[in-house]
């Protein structure tokens, strides 16, 4: 008898399910789509979960772990409104609840990962973590400024006045992107970073 | 490495979004969901590995240290994204001159700032090892010393202090010892220990000896220090009140190992012997304090076992007299300082010269003379009597030969044999060869032994007196009444010649005593089995009278002449 891991089984659900994506978006099947996107979400979730209550560790990771299952729930629930929304030709962008979810749901992303880097900052130098982050901080700025807003600050000024969630978004990401990058595998992930 | 990609895959992802509903940009929503779909399933794919216990922090750690001194190139990559976005015109702007050298500042400052820190942080990264390596070092050479300190004081059987310790210990307590305080060394001995190693083996012999270390560590537990000074000696370092009781305490200890003691299956029934020393001011340091001890454990041996005795300073000068004397055997020369007298010896009742005795005497040039009662018994136990036997007897048949040659009066010698002498195999044949090599007759020659070789095997001894007699020696029984005077040896050995010790002659005229009874007994007892007799140490005109009376067939004694050289006895007594 063969015996197959838990962590085999569970991989092989994702692919699955994923593979079933991929499939519905290439056949433009816009309902499969619109049920699996947060299928997946949820999936991976579930498996996040399981992995908080069987992990060994009992410190920030574990905590990580639930807050970024909580984040694919929430994107999941964002992705259900958003279909829910764009059925009724109701732009979901413009929605105070859907921008409010996707706000929560990068914040606890970024939670997660602040608590992986807290419990990494004592074995790192302070110096150069803090010369890595200014640098990306001062580099990505200015690549958001060339990309995001082409060199005006008309387009920036307009962007605050819009609302503030897609601004807290925003600065949500950037922080999460110059914390990986910087924090952690800051080498290997920079590239992530130039295009975000 | 996975968690990370996918928390920034992410991020980017919903920046994307954003930009593309900023700029009114229309994209399919499958792209959108595409990417996050996949960044979720690698988030959840990446806490997989959290099952297994995997470590992020060893993960980063490894990652940081391996691209450290590159990062600077990697930051090359958010400018060249932009210049590859403008390019391609997915974003309407073009890159100025500024915009370049804004990057390049950026990117030239955190080089330079980051080469700077990694080089100090290399610098103590270093520093941080040498200092591991030294405290290392150090932790070793300690332990290593404390191990060497360990093994020089302490003996590896019973873990017990060893005699250095002990030394350095009792020096110790004699420099911090105040006026009324008391210390006793106490040397304790196994009796007998050799036979338990030659009846049961030597790892028997040395589980007893762990036993009895055990033993006495518990025993002197608040009273003192014990170590193992050597082999089955033990020494106790005794202070404070405990120690004016040295009786109390070594009654103690003898009553301790009295007790039979259970050692590998096997019960031991040992005794001990004790010898202590007290210390008194003035009496040097703990070397000679120990010593005393020792000399107060050898006399304590010679009165038997299961003794114990206090140092007396006479006993360590008898001691010290017999080491000096053992050294100056080690290298004395044979022929310049070891000379044969001759004591006469006469017929009764005619005074006729008869014979003489051959004595031994020692003119040693830094000591002088040194009496026979005090080196032949030190000979006897060193080893050395059988070579000074050798050296007696070649003498003597020599000096025969020399008589024989110059005079005709038939003079028989008496040469003193040891009780050693006799286990040595050689000794027939070479009592043989001598005379043979002199050409003198065995029959000019009387061997001289006293009752102590009787003890000894009687079968053997029997067989070499009968081999000598056989020669054609004759054999007297020396200082006969001084010992165990046993009526039993006279009947089994086959004496020619009974020599009266002085003691008794001393005493044949004390009015009422015993010695003239005793001497007449063995005169007439002798002539009943057939024996001679010669009276020893006879000093006075009326001891020679009585024994004269009383049938005496020889005598010798200062009356009638003292032992002298060769020379003066030809001289005096054969003329």
């Amino acid at each position: 008898m063969v015996l197959v891991s838990i962590r085999t089984k569970l991989s092989v659900a994702m692919i699955a399910v994923f593979s079933l994506f991929l499939l519905a978006a290439l056949l433009g099947s816009s309902l499969f789509q619109a049920i699996l996107a947060p299928a997946n979400a949820l999936l991976a979730a579930g498996v996040l979960f399981y992995v908080y209550i069987h992990c060994a560790d009992h410190g920030f990771t574990r905590v990580s772990l639930l807050l970024i299952a909580l984040a694919c729930i929430l994107w999941a629930v964002a992705c259900i409104l958003q279909a829910y929304l764009e059925s009724n030709a109701y732009n979901a962008i413009v929605d105070l609840g859907y921008r409010m979810i996707r706000v929560l749901e990068i914040l606890s992303l970024a939670t997660s990962f602040f608590a992986v880097f807290i419990s990494q900052f004592s074995q790192r130098n302070r110096f150069q973590f803090a010369l890595d982050a200014l640098s990306i901080t001062m580099l990505s700025a200015l690549f958001l400024w060339i990309v995001f807003f082409r060199k005006s600050s008309q387009n920036l000024l307009i962007l605050m006045k819009l609302d503030g969630t897609t601004l807290v978004s925003l600065a949500l990401d950037l922080l999460l992107s110059i914390g990986v990058f910087s924090g952690l595998y800051r080498c290997a992930l920079v590239i992530f970073l130039v295009t975000g | 490495m996975m968690l990370a990609i996918s928390g920034n895959l992410f991020a980017v992802s919903d920046i994307a979004f954003y930009y593309f509903n900023f700029w009114n940009v229309r994209i399919p929503s499958a792209i959108m969901n595409t990417l996050f779909a996949i960044s979720l399933y690698g988030l959840a794919f990446s806490s997989l590995f959290q099952l297994d216990g995997d470590d992020l922090a060893i993960e980063t750690t490894n990652i940081i240290s391996i691209t450290v001194s590159k990062r600077w190139v990697l930051m090359l990559i958010i400018p060249l994204a932009a210049l590859f976005l403008t390019a391609i015109r997915l974003v309407p702007v073009t890159l100025s001159a500024m915009d370049i050298l804004c990057s390049a500042m950026l990117i030239t400052l955190h080089w330079v700032f980051s080469r700077h820190i990694q080089q100090t942080l290399a610098n103590e990264r270093l520093l941080s090892f040498e200092k591991h390596l030294n405290a290392a070092l150090e932790k070793q050479v300690m332990d290593q010393v404390q191990e060497l300190s360990r093994l020089a004081n302490q003996d590896p059987l019973t873990s017990l202090s060893n005699r250095q310790c002990f030394m350095n210990e009792l020096e110790d307590r004699i420099h911090m010892l105040e006026n009324d305080d008391a210390l006793v060394v106490v040397v304790l001995d196994i009796d007998r220990f050799k036979t338990i190693n030659d009846s049961y083996g030597s790892e028997v012999g040395d589980a007893a000896l762990v036993a009895f270390s055990r033993l006495m560590a518990d025993w002197v537990k608040g009273k003192g220090v014990v170590a193992r000074l050597g082999g089955d000696e033990f020494g106790l370092l005794i202070a404070g009140n405990f120690a004016t009781q040295f009786n109390a305490l070594c009654a103690e200890l003898v009553e301790l190992f009295s007790q039979p003691l259970l050692v590998s299956d096997k019960t031991l029934q040992v005794t001990v012997s004790l010898g202590m020393a007290v210390y008194t001011s003035g009496i040097g340091g703990g070397q000679l304090l120990l010593q005393n001890a020792e000399y107060a454990l050898h006399q304590s041996k010679s009165q038997g076992y299961n003794r114990y005795q206090l140092f007396d300073p006479l006993y360590s000068r008898d001691i010290m007299v017999v080491n000096t004397i053992e050294l100056l055997l080690r290298q004395v020369d044979f022929e310049a300082e070891f000379e044969l007298f001759y004591q006469p010896q006469f017929s009764l009742p005619d005074r006729r010269l008869v014979g003489a005795e051959a004595l031994i005497r020692w003119h040693n040039s830094e000591h002088g003379y040194i009496s026979p009662s005090v080196f032949i018994p030190v000979a006897e136990r060193g080893g050395f009597i059988c070579k000074i036997g050798q050296w007696v007897f070649h003498e003597a048949i020599q000096q025969a030969s020399i008589w024989n040659r110059d005079s005709q009066l038939p003079l028989k010698i008496g040469i003193n044999l040891s009780p050693m002498q006799l286990d040595d195999d050689t000794f027939l044949a070479y009592l043989q060869a001598l005379l043979s090599d002199a050409k003198v007759q065995s029959n000019q020659f009387d061997i001289e032994v006293t009752e102590n070789v009787m003890i000894r095997r009687m079968d053997d001894t029997i067989a070499i007196f009968e081999h000598l007699r056989n020669l054609g020696f004759s054999i007297s029984i020396d200082d006969f009444g001084s010992g165990y005077s046993s009526m039993i040896y006279l009947n089994r050995f086959p004496f020619d010649r009974l020599k009266i010790d002085k003691s008794l002659i001393d005493t044949i005229l004390a009015p009422g005593g015993s010695g003239l009874p005793i001497v007449k007994s063995i005169i007439d007892m002798s002539k009943t089995l057939g024996i001679q007799t010669i009276a020893e140490g006879v000093e006075r005109d009326d001891q020679l009278e009585l024994l004269i009376q009383l049938g005496c067939d020889q005598v010798q004694g200062y009356l009638l002449g003292r032992p002298v050289p060769a020379d003066d006895f030809a001289r005096l007594f054969m003329s």
